[in-house]
């Protein structure tokens, strides 16, 4: 409903998100949640890669990379 | 008693494993699958104690196959046995997530602040004395890499397994009446509540499948649906899954626990790792230093094994010709120990010069964090094929060797990843088989032709690798995986790392090459060669249209593939391939030694890495296609 809600795909280099919503399996969900990405952690965007490739997050100091199909489903908004 | 190491991915767990155990540790696989974990053995108090390796995880929720191994493990009824905790300093928030999680276990606990210089690097300071008080358990400081702390460590994990004091109960009010509910119904249905319960009750809040799988058969279903009953209403009124309604709750406890035994100061001082990754992980210098590095790598394979290789090839024919004086050419004696030479030699031949500087680079790119990047860089030209990013490494290597580009898929985590790459791996042309397309085709035909043979190869890789993620659709949500620092890794786990990888391959190689030469021997000495030929001339005339007595050296090619060249040019009674084989006969050849039985190295290589039956899959597989593409291109040719 919000229109500043969109997936992380959407955003740019820099930007720091926090996170709305996570749209993909339990599986998934739980292995982001151990790694610090929950609905409500801050995250910044570190590296988009060309051609729908992985993006790169900064979360509590530490960087994760995540898929591009997966990062479609992690909703967040700029803070 | 026993240790056993725990700890999220890249913490620095393997390092301290291996320079305490060392060479004389052991790779296991837990019963019935091929997942790993290292086993050792120390000394600690004049008594024997088993160290465990545990597979890195980030929590014990399980959701893959290796998490749920390593739970099982840890909840095993044992009587001494202590968990080394090992923690990287500079994420203590998120690492102590997992240490809540171990607590939960009631086991003798040892908590291990490790890279505690990289925390003070960032400018944290830890009060290890107060997190101690606040854990319950003993917690010391190390730095792995550089050895620092790693004696205190396991003194101590020995004292506080003598003394045998689980940790604290750290207790949070937003979930505990949850727990203790939960609890108490699994324990009064079981006579009487002992410490597993609290454990399992826990695991049921998670969504555990296991354990509610587990759960289910043990509780009459009044039980179960008054448990099911609390969770549902906590998840009413709290408007979220309960499994992540526990997992709040942990994280906030760390963050708690974090705050109250950390000083936060400046960062000292910025180095150049922090740099690094603006260059290795750059959309376009990226992808330009990766292709440096992975070329250079194939190439120092290359070039060393070249080098060295001839050495071992020189002295074993003089060592074979001394045999012929000593017991005369047509005697059984001399084939079975010239079958033996040439079986040893044809380890040491892959061990020395391929295998010890590709471990040396493979544990190099591991302890130092770049294969994270690789798999990063690649994820994107892998995913086309159904895999991971890290997928890529193997295949780079199978062009140096097969046998490591093999080994080198055991970074993979999951078993379908690992077994598509190992079948991916086998089909691309190693060093032995470039000997072949270059001295055939580049040389009687044209260098375009066998550049031509190359990229008509990574189609077909792709094209079997697609076909068999179809076959295999993936269940994993996609690439999860953080990138580690960069670390200067130490020099004596790289070497441990590569005795022990060597040592595996030894036990499983040397005596299959040994028994494959000596049959092969025998048949020249009984001189089954034109009877094996005429067996063969079905396959060998009508199949792939070769004159018959090529049968021989498709044959022996399964030894060592270089190799076959040379037979090809003595079967053939000349070194002018084209006086006697037609264009189309040398590229039908040439096909299907490059795509048939991979040679005897890598079957005993897939047989340790996957299992008998995968490995006869795999070589049955690569021979039909070997055969198909033969007949293709044959015609092809023909046509053209």
């Amino acid at each position: 409903t919000d229109l500043n809600i969109k997936p992380i795909t959407k955003f740019d280099i820099n930007d720091k998100l926090q996170i709305i919503k996570i749209n993909s399996g339990q599986g998934a969900i739980r292995n982001l949640l151990s790694l610090g990405i929950r609905v409500g952690s801050v995250v910044i965007i570190k590296k988009k890669s060309n051609l729908r490739g992985p993006m790169l997050l900064n979360v509590d100091g530490s960087d994760i990379a995540i898929g591009y199909r997966l990062s479609e489903k992690i909703l967040a908004e700029k803070v | 008693m026993e240790f056993i190491l725990v700890g999220q991915p890249n913490c620095g767990k393997s390092t301290i494993f291996n320079s305490i155990v060392g060479y004389k540790s052991l790779s296991s696989n837990f019963p019935g699958v091929t997942v790993k974990y290292s086993k050792g053995t120390i000394c600690q108090g004049n008594e024997k104690i088993d160290v465990i390796d545990l597979p890195g995880t980030y929590h014990l929720n399980p959701t893959d196959q290796a998490e749920l191994l390593a739970i099982k493990y840890l909840m095993k009824e044992n009587s001494e046995r202590v968990i080394i905790n090992i923690i990287d300093s500079s994420i203590l928030t998120r690492s102590l997530e997992l240490t809540l999680q171990l607590m939960e276990l009631n086991l003798p606990m040892v908590v291990c602040l490790n890279m505690i210089d990289e925390a003070h690097r960032k400018g944290v300071k830890i009060y290890s004395d107060k997190l101690s008080d606040i854990l319950g358990v003993p917690v010391v400081e190390t730095v792995g890499n550089r050895g620092k702390g790693i004696y205190d460590l396991f003194d101590m994990a020995y004292k506080v397994g003598k003394v045998n004091i689980a940790p604290k109960v750290i207790k949070d009010n937003n979930v505990q009446d949850l727990i203790e509910n939960i609890t108490e119904i699994l324990g009064t249905s079981n006579g009487k509540i002992d410490k597993s319960h609290r454990f399992e009750a826990i695991k049921l809040i998670e969504k555990n499948s296991y354990f509610i799988e587990k759960i289910s058969k043990r509780l009459d279903k009044k039980n179960l649906d008054k448990i099911n009953k609390i969770i549902s209403t906590i998840e009413k009124t709290q408007n979220n899954s309960s499994d992540v309604i526990i997992s709040e709750v942990r994280h906030k406890m760390s963050f708690d626990i974090f705050e109250k035994v950390t000083e936060i100061g400046k960062p000292v001082k910025r180095d150049f790792r922090d740099k690094l990754d603006a260059v290795f992980m750059h959309p376009l210098f990226g992808y330009l230093t990766m292709g440096l590095f992975l070329y250079l790598i194939v190439f120092i394979i290359f070039g060393i094994g070249n080098l060295i290789e001839p050495f071992f090839v020189d002295n074993l024919t003089n060592l074979s010709d001394m045999l012929r004086l000593e017991f005369g050419e047509n005697t059984a004696a001399y084939h079975i120990l010239n079958g033996i030479i040439i079986g040893i030699g044809g380890a040491i031949g892959i061990v020395i010069p391929y295998l010890i500087p590709f471990f040396l680079i493979l544990s190099f790119l591991e302890d130092s964090g770049y294969l994270a990047r690789i798999a990063y860089l690649a994820d994107n030209l892998m995913h086309k094929l159904g895999l991971h990013g890290l997928s890529i490494v193997p295949l780079i290597f199978g062009y140096g060797c097969t046998v490591p580009g093999i080994l080198a898929a055991r970074i993979l985590k999951s078993p379908r990843d690992k077994f598509i790459t190992i079948v991916m791996t086998t089909l691309i042309p190693c060093s032995a088989k470039m000997v072949i397309i270059l001295g055939l085709i580049a040389f009687f035909i044209s260098v375009e032709a066998a550049i031509l043979i190359y990229v008509f190869n990574i189609i077909i890789v792709g094209i079997v690798g697609k076909i068999l993620s179809k076959i295999n659709p993936e269940v994993s949500p996609g690439l999860i995986l953080e990138m580690p620092k960069y670390q200067l890794p130490s020099l004596k786990a790289i070497l441990v790392k590569i005795w022990f990888r060597l040592k595996e391959f030894i036990l499983i190689a040397l005596p299959l090459l040994v028994v494959g030469s000596v049959i092969l021997e025998l048949v020249k000495y009984f001189d089954w060669i034109d009877g094996i030929n005429s067996f063969l001339a079905p396959f060998t005339s009508v199949v792939l249209g070769l004159p018959k007595e090529i049968g021989i050296v498709l044959l022996f090619g399964i030894l060592r593939k270089e190799l076959a060249l040379l037979l090809l040019f003595s079967a053939i009674g000349t070194q002018d391939v084209p006086s006697v084989l037609s264009v189309a006969q040398i590229f039908s050849f040439t096909i299907f030694v490059t795509f048939y039985i991979p040679c005897l190295a890598t079957i005993a290589t897939m047989i340790k890495e996957l299992n008998l039956k995968y490995a006869i899959l795999i070589t049955v597989l690569n021979t039909v296609l070997a055969a198909v593409l033969a007949v293709l291109v044959r015609f092809a040719v023909m046509v053209v």
